[in-house]
Protein backbone atom coordinates (compact mmCIF):
# COMPACT_ATOMS: atom_id res chain seq x y z
CA UNK A 1 0.00 0.00 0.00
CA UNK A 2 1.31 3.47 -1.31
CA UNK A 3 -0.28 5.15 1.98
CA UNK A 4 2.32 3.71 4.88
CA UNK A 5 1.86 7.31 6.65
CA UNK A 6 -1.48 6.89 7.95
CA UNK A 7 -2.06 5.54 11.36
CA UNK A 8 -4.99 4.34 13.10
CA UNK A 9 -4.61 7.33 15.64
CA UNK A 10 -4.53 10.09 13.08
CA UNK A 11 -7.54 8.57 11.31
CA UNK A 12 -9.85 8.66 14.94
CA UNK A 13 -8.25 12.19 15.49
CA UNK A 14 -10.04 13.52 12.43
CA UNK A 15 -13.34 12.31 14.59
CA UNK A 16 -12.37 15.94 16.51
CA UNK A 17 -13.12 17.93 13.61
CA UNK A 18 -16.45 16.46 12.79
CA UNK A 19 -19.56 18.77 14.02
CA UNK A 20 -21.32 17.33 16.51
CA UNK A 21 -24.55 16.33 16.04
CA UNK A 22 -27.37 18.67 16.19
CA UNK A 23 -29.40 18.43 19.70
CA UNK A 24 -32.69 17.89 17.76
CA UNK A 25 -31.60 15.58 15.48
CA UNK A 26 -29.89 13.75 18.66
CA UNK A 27 -33.51 14.20 20.48
CA UNK A 28 -35.54 12.68 17.11
CA UNK A 29 -32.99 9.39 16.96
CA UNK A 30 -33.29 9.10 20.97
CA UNK A 31 -37.34 9.18 20.80
CA UNK A 32 -37.48 7.18 17.70
CA UNK A 33 -35.49 4.58 19.37
CA UNK A 34 -37.82 4.08 21.84
CA UNK A 35 -40.80 1.60 20.55
CA UNK A 36 -43.48 3.36 22.61
CA UNK A 37 -43.19 6.79 21.27
CA UNK A 38 -45.53 8.99 19.60
CA UNK A 39 -45.63 11.33 16.85
CA UNK A 40 -46.46 14.17 19.24
CA UNK A 41 -43.10 13.43 20.93
CA UNK A 42 -41.24 13.95 17.50
CA UNK A 43 -43.32 16.94 17.04
CA UNK A 44 -42.19 18.40 20.19
CA UNK A 45 -38.64 18.28 19.55
CA UNK A 46 -38.76 19.28 15.89
CA UNK A 47 -40.92 22.83 16.68
CA UNK A 48 -37.85 23.98 18.77
CA UNK A 49 -35.79 23.77 15.65
CA UNK A 50 -36.74 26.03 12.92
CA UNK A 51 -34.37 25.04 10.73
CA UNK A 52 -35.62 21.41 11.16
CA UNK A 53 -39.05 22.44 11.18
CA UNK A 54 -38.39 24.33 7.82
CA UNK A 55 -36.84 21.49 6.20
CA UNK A 56 -40.28 19.27 7.21
CA UNK A 57 -42.66 22.23 5.56
CA UNK A 58 -40.96 22.29 2.47
CA UNK A 59 -40.98 18.06 1.76
CA UNK A 60 -44.74 18.22 2.50
CA UNK A 61 -45.46 20.84 0.41
CA UNK A 62 -43.33 19.63 -2.09
CA UNK A 63 -44.23 18.64 -5.51
CA UNK A 64 -43.85 15.04 -4.83
CA UNK A 65 -47.34 15.37 -2.79
CA UNK A 66 -49.17 17.18 -4.67
CA UNK A 67 -51.24 18.64 -1.14
CA UNK A 68 -53.98 20.80 -3.02
CA UNK A 69 -53.92 23.16 -0.05
CA UNK A 70 -50.65 24.14 1.93
CA UNK A 71 -49.52 22.70 5.11
CA UNK A 72 -48.28 25.24 7.60
CA UNK A 73 -48.76 23.02 10.82
CA UNK A 74 -45.78 21.04 11.78
CA UNK A 75 -47.78 18.68 13.37
CA UNK A 76 -49.98 17.93 10.78
CA UNK A 77 -47.11 17.75 8.41
CA UNK A 78 -45.34 15.15 10.91
CA UNK A 79 -48.59 13.05 10.80
CA UNK A 80 -48.97 13.26 7.18
CA UNK A 81 -45.14 12.17 6.65
CA UNK A 82 -45.10 9.76 8.98
CA UNK A 83 -42.19 8.42 11.17
CA UNK A 84 -39.46 6.82 8.61
CA UNK A 85 -39.61 10.12 5.91
CA UNK A 86 -39.24 12.28 9.19
CA UNK A 87 -35.95 10.48 10.20
CA UNK A 88 -34.85 10.70 6.68
CA UNK A 89 -35.05 14.45 6.39
CA UNK A 90 -33.86 14.87 10.11
CA UNK A 91 -30.97 12.51 8.77
CA UNK A 92 -30.31 14.24 5.61
CA UNK A 93 -30.67 17.68 7.52
CA UNK A 94 -27.89 16.57 10.59
CA UNK A 95 -25.90 14.35 8.42
CA UNK A 96 -25.23 16.92 4.84
CA UNK A 97 -21.45 17.82 5.81
CA UNK A 98 -20.83 14.34 6.05
CA UNK A 99 -22.78 12.68 3.65
CA UNK A 100 -23.34 15.22 0.71
CA UNK A 101 -19.85 14.98 -0.97
CA UNK A 102 -18.17 12.18 -3.35
CA UNK A 103 -15.80 10.04 -0.95
CA UNK A 104 -12.47 10.12 -3.07
CA UNK A 105 -11.66 7.13 -1.30
CA UNK A 106 -14.04 4.73 -2.87
CA UNK A 107 -14.01 6.40 -6.20
CA UNK A 108 -18.12 7.29 -5.37
CA UNK A 109 -20.43 9.97 -6.23
CA UNK A 110 -22.15 12.71 -4.52
CA UNK A 111 -24.77 10.95 -3.55
CA UNK A 112 -24.45 7.13 -3.42
CA UNK A 113 -23.59 7.33 0.52
CA UNK A 114 -27.61 8.35 0.62
CA UNK A 115 -29.07 6.00 -1.55
CA UNK A 116 -27.38 3.27 -0.62
CA UNK A 117 -28.21 3.89 3.41
CA UNK A 118 -31.51 4.50 2.46
CA UNK A 119 -32.16 1.05 0.44
CA UNK A 120 -30.07 -0.50 2.91
CA UNK A 121 -32.76 1.17 5.50
CA UNK A 122 -35.72 0.11 4.03
CA UNK A 123 -34.65 -3.28 3.39
CA UNK A 124 -33.42 -3.82 6.88
CA UNK A 125 -36.88 -2.74 8.47
CA UNK A 126 -38.16 -5.39 6.28
CA UNK A 127 -35.57 -8.16 6.88
CA UNK A 128 -35.60 -7.50 10.66
CA UNK A 129 -39.57 -9.10 10.84
CA UNK A 130 -38.16 -11.89 10.22
CA UNK A 131 -36.12 -11.75 13.57
CA UNK A 132 -36.94 -12.37 16.77
CA UNK A 133 -36.40 -8.90 16.98
CA UNK A 134 -39.55 -7.44 15.54
CA UNK A 135 -39.53 -4.27 17.98
CA UNK A 136 -36.31 -2.87 16.15
CA UNK A 137 -38.42 -1.93 12.55
CA UNK A 138 -37.99 1.85 13.58
CA UNK A 139 -34.25 1.69 14.66
CA UNK A 140 -33.51 -0.74 11.41
CA UNK A 141 -34.38 2.19 9.70
CA UNK A 142 -32.54 4.68 11.42
CA UNK A 143 -29.34 2.03 11.31
CA UNK A 144 -29.75 1.54 8.04
CA UNK A 145 -29.21 5.07 7.28
CA UNK A 146 -26.63 5.16 9.71
CA UNK A 147 -24.57 2.26 9.00
CA UNK A 148 -21.69 3.24 6.76
CA UNK A 149 -20.94 6.65 8.80
CA UNK A 150 -17.74 6.32 8.83
CA UNK A 151 -16.74 5.62 5.48
CA UNK A 152 -17.61 9.51 5.13
CA UNK A 153 -14.48 10.29 7.58
CA UNK A 154 -11.87 7.50 6.28
CA UNK A 155 -12.48 8.62 2.63
CA UNK A 156 -9.76 10.51 2.37
CA UNK A 157 -7.21 8.81 3.97
CA UNK A 158 -8.15 6.36 1.17
CA UNK A 159 -7.57 8.80 -1.66
CA UNK A 160 -4.91 7.97 -4.22
CA UNK A 161 -5.21 4.26 -2.72
CA UNK A 162 -8.11 2.98 -4.13
CA UNK A 163 -6.75 0.54 -7.36
CA UNK A 164 -4.52 -0.82 -4.40
CA UNK A 165 -7.38 -1.52 -2.16
CA UNK A 166 -9.00 -3.34 -4.64
CA UNK A 167 -6.09 -5.32 -5.85
CA UNK A 168 -5.37 -6.32 -2.65
CA UNK A 169 -9.00 -7.74 -2.57
CA UNK A 170 -8.61 -9.54 -5.73
CA UNK A 171 -5.06 -10.90 -5.37
CA UNK A 172 -6.32 -12.71 -2.25
CA UNK A 173 -4.39 -10.02 0.52
CA UNK A 174 -6.84 -8.63 2.20
CA UNK A 175 -10.38 -11.04 2.75
CA UNK A 176 -12.74 -8.23 1.40
CA UNK A 177 -12.67 -4.33 1.36
CA UNK A 178 -13.31 -4.21 5.22
CA UNK A 179 -9.85 -5.83 5.39
CA UNK A 180 -7.98 -4.08 3.30
CA UNK A 181 -9.38 -1.07 4.74
CA UNK A 182 -7.64 -2.35 7.95
CA UNK A 183 -4.64 -2.99 6.28
CA UNK A 184 -4.28 0.21 5.00
CA UNK A 185 -5.23 2.32 8.19
CA UNK A 186 -5.11 0.55 10.86
CA UNK A 187 -9.03 0.55 11.47
CA UNK A 188 -11.91 0.21 8.97
CA UNK A 189 -15.30 1.79 8.29
CA UNK A 190 -16.94 0.30 11.06
CA UNK A 191 -14.97 1.00 13.95
CA UNK A 192 -14.22 4.79 12.78
CA UNK A 193 -18.54 5.12 12.11
CA UNK A 194 -18.61 3.55 15.82
CA UNK A 195 -16.39 6.10 17.45
CA UNK A 196 -18.20 8.52 15.87
CA UNK A 197 -21.32 7.21 17.23
CA UNK A 198 -20.26 7.02 20.89
CA UNK A 199 -19.08 10.40 20.21
CA UNK A 200 -22.74 11.71 19.26
CA UNK A 201 -23.97 9.95 21.98
CA UNK A 202 -26.05 7.39 20.12
CA UNK A 203 -27.96 4.51 21.42
CA UNK A 204 -26.23 1.36 22.17
CA UNK A 205 -28.30 -0.31 19.30
CA UNK A 206 -27.01 2.13 16.61
CA UNK A 207 -23.72 1.64 17.44
CA UNK A 208 -23.61 -1.80 17.39
CA UNK A 209 -24.90 -1.62 14.04
CA UNK A 210 -22.17 0.93 13.04
CA UNK A 211 -19.48 -1.23 14.41
CA UNK A 212 -21.03 -4.94 13.29
CA UNK A 213 -22.93 -5.03 9.89
CA UNK A 214 -19.78 -6.27 8.33
CA UNK A 215 -19.24 -9.03 11.04
CA UNK A 216 -22.80 -9.23 13.25
CA UNK A 217 -21.87 -12.37 15.02
CA UNK A 218 -19.44 -10.52 16.87
CA UNK A 219 -22.40 -7.91 18.00
CA UNK A 220 -23.85 -7.95 21.60
CA UNK A 221 -26.68 -10.74 21.75
CA UNK A 222 -29.28 -8.07 22.62
CA UNK A 223 -28.93 -6.13 19.47
CA UNK A 224 -27.54 -9.33 16.98
CA UNK A 225 -30.90 -9.93 15.37
CA UNK A 226 -31.34 -6.09 14.34
CA UNK A 227 -27.61 -6.75 13.28
CA UNK A 228 -27.90 -9.49 11.44
CA UNK A 229 -30.91 -7.43 9.73
CA UNK A 230 -29.25 -4.37 8.83
CA UNK A 231 -26.02 -6.90 7.42
CA UNK A 232 -28.61 -8.49 4.78
CA UNK A 233 -30.29 -5.13 4.16
CA UNK A 234 -26.56 -3.92 3.39
CA UNK A 235 -25.89 -7.40 1.00
CA UNK A 236 -29.43 -6.52 -0.79
CA UNK A 237 -28.67 -2.73 -1.29
CA UNK A 238 -25.66 -3.67 -2.93
CA UNK A 239 -26.81 -6.43 -4.68
CA UNK A 240 -29.24 -3.89 -6.38
CA UNK A 241 -25.87 -2.01 -7.84
CA UNK A 242 -26.58 0.72 -5.29
CA UNK A 243 -22.99 0.15 -3.18
CA UNK A 244 -21.13 3.28 -2.35
CA UNK A 245 -17.95 3.02 -5.14
CA UNK A 246 -15.20 0.94 -5.44
CA UNK A 247 -15.61 -1.56 -2.81
CA UNK A 248 -18.04 -2.20 -5.01
CA UNK A 249 -20.05 -6.13 -3.39
CA UNK A 250 -16.68 -7.26 -2.03
CA UNK A 251 -17.88 -7.73 1.28
CA UNK A 252 -18.89 -11.40 3.05
CA UNK A 253 -22.00 -12.27 3.77
CA UNK A 254 -21.65 -13.57 6.99
CA UNK A 255 -22.77 -17.61 6.68
CA UNK A 256 -23.97 -17.83 10.08
CA UNK A 257 -27.27 -15.37 8.87
CA UNK A 258 -30.18 -18.09 9.11
CA UNK A 259 -29.40 -18.45 12.65
CA UNK A 260 -30.72 -15.41 13.51
CA UNK A 261 -33.02 -14.70 10.15
CA UNK A 262 -35.52 -17.00 8.84
CA UNK A 263 -35.88 -16.04 5.61
CA UNK A 264 -36.69 -18.09 2.59
CA UNK A 265 -35.67 -17.28 -1.14
CA UNK A 266 -39.06 -16.69 -2.18
CA UNK A 267 -39.50 -14.38 0.36
CA UNK A 268 -36.10 -12.59 0.21
CA UNK A 269 -36.72 -12.03 -3.85
CA UNK A 270 -40.34 -10.60 -3.12
CA UNK A 271 -38.75 -8.19 -0.17
CA UNK A 272 -36.40 -7.39 -3.32
CA UNK A 273 -39.24 -6.05 -4.94
CA UNK A 274 -41.47 -4.53 -2.20
CA UNK A 275 -38.15 -2.57 -1.26
CA UNK A 276 -37.14 -0.93 -4.40
CA UNK A 277 -40.74 0.48 -5.00
CA UNK A 278 -40.71 1.82 -1.79
CA UNK A 279 -37.16 3.52 -2.20
CA UNK A 280 -38.01 5.07 -5.32
CA UNK A 281 -40.55 6.42 -3.83
CA UNK A 282 -39.03 7.52 -0.52
CA UNK A 283 -36.11 9.12 -2.60
CA UNK A 284 -37.82 11.19 -4.33
CA UNK A 285 -39.75 12.79 -1.42
CA UNK A 286 -36.63 13.61 0.38
CA UNK A 287 -34.68 14.41 -2.18
CA UNK A 288 -36.72 15.47 -5.23
CA UNK A 289 -36.27 13.50 -8.86
CA UNK A 290 -32.70 14.47 -9.17
CA UNK A 291 -30.13 11.40 -10.05
CA UNK A 292 -28.97 10.26 -7.19
CA UNK A 293 -27.99 6.27 -7.78
CA UNK A 294 -25.20 6.42 -10.45
CA UNK A 295 -22.67 5.08 -8.58
CA UNK B 1 -25.20 11.65 -30.65
CA UNK B 2 -27.91 10.67 -27.76
CA UNK B 3 -27.34 8.91 -25.14
CA UNK B 4 -30.59 6.23 -24.43
CA UNK B 5 -30.83 5.73 -20.74
CA UNK B 6 -32.22 2.66 -19.41
CA UNK B 7 -33.63 2.63 -16.10
CA UNK B 8 -34.03 -0.65 -13.57
CA UNK B 9 -35.92 -3.08 -15.53
CA UNK B 10 -36.68 -1.61 -18.78
CA UNK B 11 -35.61 -1.92 -22.05
CA UNK B 12 -34.67 -0.47 -25.58
CA UNK B 13 -33.39 -0.47 -29.03
CA UNK B 14 -31.87 1.35 -31.32
CA UNK B 15 -30.22 1.95 -34.98
CA UNK B 16 -28.69 5.41 -35.34
CA UNK B 17 -24.82 5.46 -35.79
CA UNK B 18 -23.45 7.78 -32.81
CA UNK B 19 -26.32 7.01 -30.08
CA UNK B 20 -25.77 4.96 -27.18
CA UNK B 21 -27.76 2.41 -25.19
CA UNK B 22 -26.98 2.65 -21.78
CA UNK B 23 -27.46 1.45 -18.15
CA UNK B 24 -26.41 1.98 -14.38
CA UNK B 25 -25.19 -0.05 -11.49
CA UNK B 26 -26.11 -3.40 -12.49
CA UNK B 27 -25.36 -5.08 -9.57
CA UNK B 28 -26.84 -9.16 -9.51
CA UNK B 29 -29.01 -7.49 -12.60
CA UNK B 30 -27.80 -8.86 -15.96
CA UNK B 31 -27.82 -6.17 -19.40
CA UNK B 32 -28.84 -8.49 -22.29
CA UNK B 33 -27.47 -6.99 -25.44
CA UNK B 34 -28.71 -7.98 -28.91
CA UNK B 35 -26.63 -6.78 -31.81
CA UNK B 36 -28.43 -7.29 -35.34
CA UNK B 37 -25.82 -6.67 -37.88
CA UNK B 38 -28.17 -6.80 -41.03
CA UNK B 39 -30.29 -3.57 -39.83
CA UNK B 40 -27.64 -2.35 -37.53
CA UNK B 41 -29.58 -2.39 -34.43
CA UNK B 42 -29.04 -2.56 -31.04
CA UNK B 43 -31.12 -3.45 -27.78
CA UNK B 44 -30.74 -3.88 -24.38
CA UNK B 45 -32.76 -4.98 -21.28
CA UNK B 46 -31.59 -4.60 -17.74
CA UNK B 47 -33.12 -7.74 -16.15
CA UNK B 48 -33.38 -7.82 -12.14
CA UNK B 49 -34.90 -11.13 -11.63
CA UNK B 50 -35.39 -14.48 -13.08
CA UNK B 51 -39.26 -15.24 -13.40
CA UNK B 52 -41.75 -13.20 -14.14
CA UNK B 53 -43.83 -15.33 -11.53
CA UNK B 54 -42.81 -13.35 -8.47
CA UNK B 55 -44.91 -10.76 -9.41
CA UNK B 56 -47.04 -10.79 -13.42
CA UNK B 57 -48.25 -7.66 -12.70
CA UNK B 58 -45.25 -6.20 -12.70
CA UNK B 59 -44.52 -8.35 -15.40
CA UNK B 60 -47.37 -6.72 -17.73
CA UNK B 61 -46.51 -2.83 -16.37
CA UNK B 62 -42.58 -3.34 -16.62
CA UNK B 63 -41.76 -6.90 -18.99
CA UNK B 64 -37.86 -5.71 -18.77
CA UNK B 65 -37.55 -6.48 -15.24
CA UNK B 66 -37.49 -10.10 -15.58
CA UNK B 67 -35.92 -12.60 -17.68
CA UNK B 68 -39.09 -14.55 -19.17
CA UNK B 69 -40.47 -11.31 -20.90
CA UNK B 70 -37.92 -8.92 -20.99
CA UNK B 71 -35.93 -10.90 -23.63
CA UNK B 72 -39.15 -11.74 -26.12
CA UNK B 73 -40.38 -8.12 -25.10
CA UNK B 74 -37.39 -7.19 -26.44
CA UNK B 75 -36.80 -9.36 -29.58
CA UNK B 76 -40.45 -7.78 -30.37
CA UNK B 77 -38.93 -4.61 -30.00
CA UNK B 78 -36.54 -4.85 -32.49
CA UNK B 79 -38.94 -6.64 -35.02
CA UNK B 80 -40.65 -3.41 -34.51
CA UNK B 81 -37.39 -1.68 -36.33
CA UNK B 82 -36.64 -4.00 -39.29
CA UNK B 83 -35.18 -7.52 -37.29
CA UNK B 84 -35.92 -10.80 -37.78
CA UNK B 85 -38.16 -11.66 -34.90
CA UNK B 86 -35.79 -14.72 -34.19
CA UNK B 87 -32.45 -15.39 -33.42
CA UNK B 88 -31.08 -15.03 -37.23
CA UNK B 89 -28.03 -12.78 -37.66
CA UNK B 90 -28.20 -11.55 -33.79
CA UNK B 91 -25.38 -11.28 -31.67
CA UNK B 92 -25.90 -11.51 -28.07
CA UNK B 93 -23.55 -10.26 -25.18
CA UNK B 94 -24.55 -10.09 -21.26
CA UNK B 95 -22.63 -8.22 -18.52
CA UNK B 96 -23.57 -8.03 -14.93
CA UNK B 97 -24.38 -10.41 -12.88
CA UNK B 98 -21.98 -9.96 -9.59
CA UNK B 99 -22.92 -11.44 -6.26
CA UNK B 100 -21.49 -10.47 -3.11
CA UNK B 101 -18.98 -12.54 -1.48
CA UNK B 102 -20.72 -15.36 -0.39
CA UNK B 103 -19.39 -19.18 -0.26
CA UNK B 104 -22.50 -21.06 -0.43
CA UNK B 105 -23.97 -19.49 -2.85
CA UNK B 106 -27.17 -18.53 -0.71
CA UNK B 107 -27.57 -14.84 -2.13
CA UNK B 108 -26.46 -15.39 -5.47
CA UNK B 109 -29.79 -13.82 -7.49
CA UNK B 110 -26.89 -12.87 -10.04
CA UNK B 111 -26.30 -16.20 -10.44
CA UNK B 112 -29.89 -17.18 -10.95
CA UNK B 113 -30.35 -14.66 -13.63
CA UNK B 114 -27.84 -15.83 -16.07
CA UNK B 115 -29.78 -19.67 -15.98
CA UNK B 116 -32.76 -17.92 -16.74
CA UNK B 117 -31.46 -15.64 -19.15
CA UNK B 118 -29.79 -18.39 -21.05
CA UNK B 119 -32.51 -20.77 -20.87
CA UNK B 120 -34.68 -18.33 -22.55
CA UNK B 121 -32.01 -17.16 -25.40
CA UNK B 122 -31.42 -21.15 -26.12
CA UNK B 123 -35.40 -20.85 -27.19
CA UNK B 124 -34.46 -18.51 -29.86
CA UNK B 125 -31.58 -20.25 -30.91
CA UNK B 126 -29.02 -17.40 -30.02
CA UNK B 127 -25.65 -18.27 -28.03
CA UNK B 128 -23.98 -15.91 -25.89
CA UNK B 129 -20.72 -14.80 -28.22
CA UNK B 130 -19.19 -12.57 -25.19
CA UNK B 131 -19.75 -11.71 -21.43
CA UNK B 132 -18.53 -10.30 -18.86
CA UNK B 133 -20.17 -11.79 -15.55
CA UNK B 134 -19.78 -12.68 -12.27
CA UNK B 135 -17.49 -11.35 -9.61
CA UNK B 136 -18.02 -9.05 -6.93
CA UNK B 137 -18.37 -5.95 -9.14
CA UNK B 138 -21.09 -3.28 -9.93
CA UNK B 139 -20.74 -2.84 -13.50
CA UNK B 140 -22.46 -0.06 -15.23
CA UNK B 141 -22.44 -0.41 -19.35
CA UNK B 142 -22.42 1.27 -22.65
CA UNK B 143 -23.44 0.37 -26.42
CA UNK B 144 -21.83 2.19 -29.11
CA UNK B 145 -24.37 2.17 -32.04
CA UNK B 146 -21.92 2.94 -34.74
CA UNK B 147 -18.90 0.59 -33.71
CA UNK B 148 -20.85 -1.84 -31.94
CA UNK B 149 -18.67 -1.90 -29.41
CA UNK B 150 -20.20 -2.36 -25.51
CA UNK B 151 -18.06 -0.42 -22.72
CA UNK B 152 -18.30 -1.55 -19.41
CA UNK B 153 -17.36 0.60 -16.34
CA UNK B 154 -17.08 0.35 -12.13
CA UNK B 155 -16.09 2.72 -9.72
CA UNK B 156 -12.29 2.66 -9.17
CA UNK B 157 -10.98 1.00 -12.45
CA UNK B 158 -10.60 1.98 -15.98
CA UNK B 159 -13.01 0.99 -18.70
CA UNK B 160 -12.86 -1.64 -20.77
CA UNK B 161 -14.37 -3.67 -23.98
CA UNK B 162 -15.94 -6.51 -24.80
Amino acid sequence: MSNLTVTREQVLAELNSVPMLPHSASRVLEISNDPDHSMADISRVAETDAILTAHILKVVNSSAFSLSQRVDSLERAISYLGKNVIVGIVLSYSLSALYDKPLEGYASQKGALWAHGLRTALASKEIVKFTSGKHYANVAYTAGILHDLGKSIISKFMDGSVRELISSVENGTAADFLDAERVLLGTDHCEVGAELAKLWSLPDSLREVIRYHHRPRLADETYRPLVYAVHLGDMISMMGGLGTGADSMNYQLDSTYPDYVDISEDQLTELWFAVEQEFNKTKSVLFGDEEGDEQ
Amino acid sequence: MTDILLGVGELGAANTPGDRLRTLALGSCIAVIILDAKTKTAGMVHVVLPLSKTNPEKASNLPGYFADTGIPTLIKAMGKMGCNENGKGKIVKLVGGAQIMDPNNTFNIGKRNLLAIKKILWKYRLGVIAEDVGGNISRSVAVDLGTGKIKISTPGRDEWEI
